[in-house]
């Protein structure tokens, strides 16, 4: 027994190694991260808006909602109207892991899926099939992030099957999360795209786990609070809240034994 | 004189406890096994999944016995840690666990919530990787994170005499949530050390 322990003890076992994006380690703090699509009409991907937000939903629900070990939590959000400089313009200076964000682009908050017509994001290439940047980072936090799909005459986007379009905008959602890409082929964040992807890598999920850590239960006397609870509160749960918090104040100290 | 009679009674009750308490931990015993994490949840590679990982874990547990069918068993283990080929950042899963056992000839049957804990330590730098038609540097995680997971795990043990016994054990992680759940599975070979308190 000692001897194999003492042989398992030298093994070095192998992990993988994700990589971040430019915001090197910045993340999303809010609980609920939307997937909005942006209103103009795209005329090169062969997808209407919400088709493209109904591809977003399922990239969201197939991969990054199914980690165990994360907190993550990603919602289709809506399509919203934003200026045309997100169909035309260019995302950033520098390239997109040095990146200098276009202060027209920047995203409010959430995660903006727009279709762009510029060459230059995509380096002059029909075969880069989109670029993400979280180009609204506020210290660590990742306050608003942009994926633009490429929407040039010739774009290969718009010749990919429906699951093909899934894992590709899952892989520019990864982007838009914090990950970078990585050295494994069996990984979404691996730099190429490869047909046949159903679900995340195991370097997806230690990054996405390493970036949204999961904490079970949650210890806090009240946890977070969230202002701005998008009216999905129960009035009910607070009622019976403050009634039971009401009852324990009031008659609490009679149910402790006494000596 | 009440006083002193009460704290009298008071101890000679607690010393009843703990000694009584000190009986019912009958045996100790350390296991040598594989953990698969998260099974079945990744791609091994593009279109297949992972069910088994090589994985060497250690645990131990104590058993405390409310009769001779039931008793709480409560086990901690670790894995051995994981270094990325390049050195960039390990990983190391451990558990806490408190089942509830109930004992029926050879065999243990449990069940109970326990702790799952994920550290991932990242070294810093950048790697040199495609992007787009080109290459980039992408920063390498810096620090480390750890995540805890509520489990609740059912397990069958079998010995095969006083000393050895094998045991097989599922995790389940996010049981009330059918998109993120998951499931560990853990094979241990233990050996009993019988009551060492």
């Amino acid at each position: 027994m000692k001897k194999l322990l003492l042989v398992l003890l030298t093994f070095s076992l192998s992990a993988y190694s994700f990589t971040l994006n430019n915001g090197a380690g910045a993340a999303f703090k809010k609980e609920i991260i939307k997937v909005n699509v942006a209103a103009h009409t795209c005329t090169n991907i062969g997808i209407t808006n919400s088709e493209l937000l109904s591809i977003a939903e399922e990239a969201v629900n197939l991969f990054w909602n199914r980690v165990a070990t994360s907190k993550l939590e990603l919602t289709g959000g809506s399509i919203v109207s934003v200026a045309t400089d997100f169909q035309t313009g260019q995302v950033c200076t520098g390239s997109t892991s040095n990146c200098d964000p276009t202060p027209a682009l920047v995203v409010g908050s959430d995660i903006l899926i727009s279709c762009n017509t510029n060459a230059t994001n995509y380096s002059g290439s029909n075969e880069v099939l989109g670029v993400t940047v979280p180009n609204n980072i506020n210290g660590g936090e990742i306050k608003g992030a942009l994926v633009l799909v490429n929407d040039q005459a010739g774009n290969s986007f718009a010749s990919k099957s429906h699951a093909a379009k899934v894992s590709i905008i899952a892989h520019e959602i990864g982007h838009a999360l914090g990950l970078g890409h990585s050295p494994f082929r069996e990984a979404l964040m691996f730099a190429q795209f490869v047909e046949g992807r159903d679900r995340l890598g195991q370097d997806d999920i230690s990054g996405i786990t390493w970036l949204y850590p999961e904490e079970e239960p949650d210890l806090g006397i009240c946890g977070s609070v969230n202002l701005s609870g998008n009216g999905q509160g129960s009035p009910v749960g607070m009622m019976l809240g403050i009634f039971v918090g009401f009852i324990l104040a009031a008659y609490g100290r009679k149910l402790l034994p006494r000596f | 004189m009440k006083t002193r009679l009460f704290y009298t009674i008071i101890g000679l009750f607690f010393c009843t406890s703990v000694n009584a308490f000190v009986q019912g931990w009958s045996d100790f015993a350390v296991g040598l096994g594989n953990l698969t994490h998260q099974a079945g949840k990744y791609a091994s590679d593009v279109g297949s999944v992972s069910y088994f990982d090589f994985r060497p874990v250690l645990a131990a547990s104590y058993r405390y016995e409310f009769s001779s069918e039931f008793s709480f068993i409560p086990e901690v283990g670790i894995t051995l840690p994981e270094t990325s080929e390049d050195e960039t950042f390990s990983t190391l899963y451990s558990f806490f666990n408190a089942p509830i056992a109930y004992h029926s000839g050879d065999w243990t049957f449990r069940f109970g919530p326990g702790f799952f804990f994920t550290r991932i330590n990242g070294k810093g730098g950048t790697l040199r990787l495609q992007n787009g038609t080109s290459t980039d540097e992408f920063p390498v995680p810096n620090g480390s994170a750890t995540t805890r997971n509520l489990t609740w795990n059912l397990g069958v043990q079998t010995s095969f005499d006083k000393e050895w016994s094998a045991r097989f054990d599922l995790a389940i992680l996010k049981a009330f949530d059918s998109e993120k759940r998951a499931m560990n599975h853990l094979l241990t070979l233990n050996y009993h050390f019988g009551s060492v308190l």
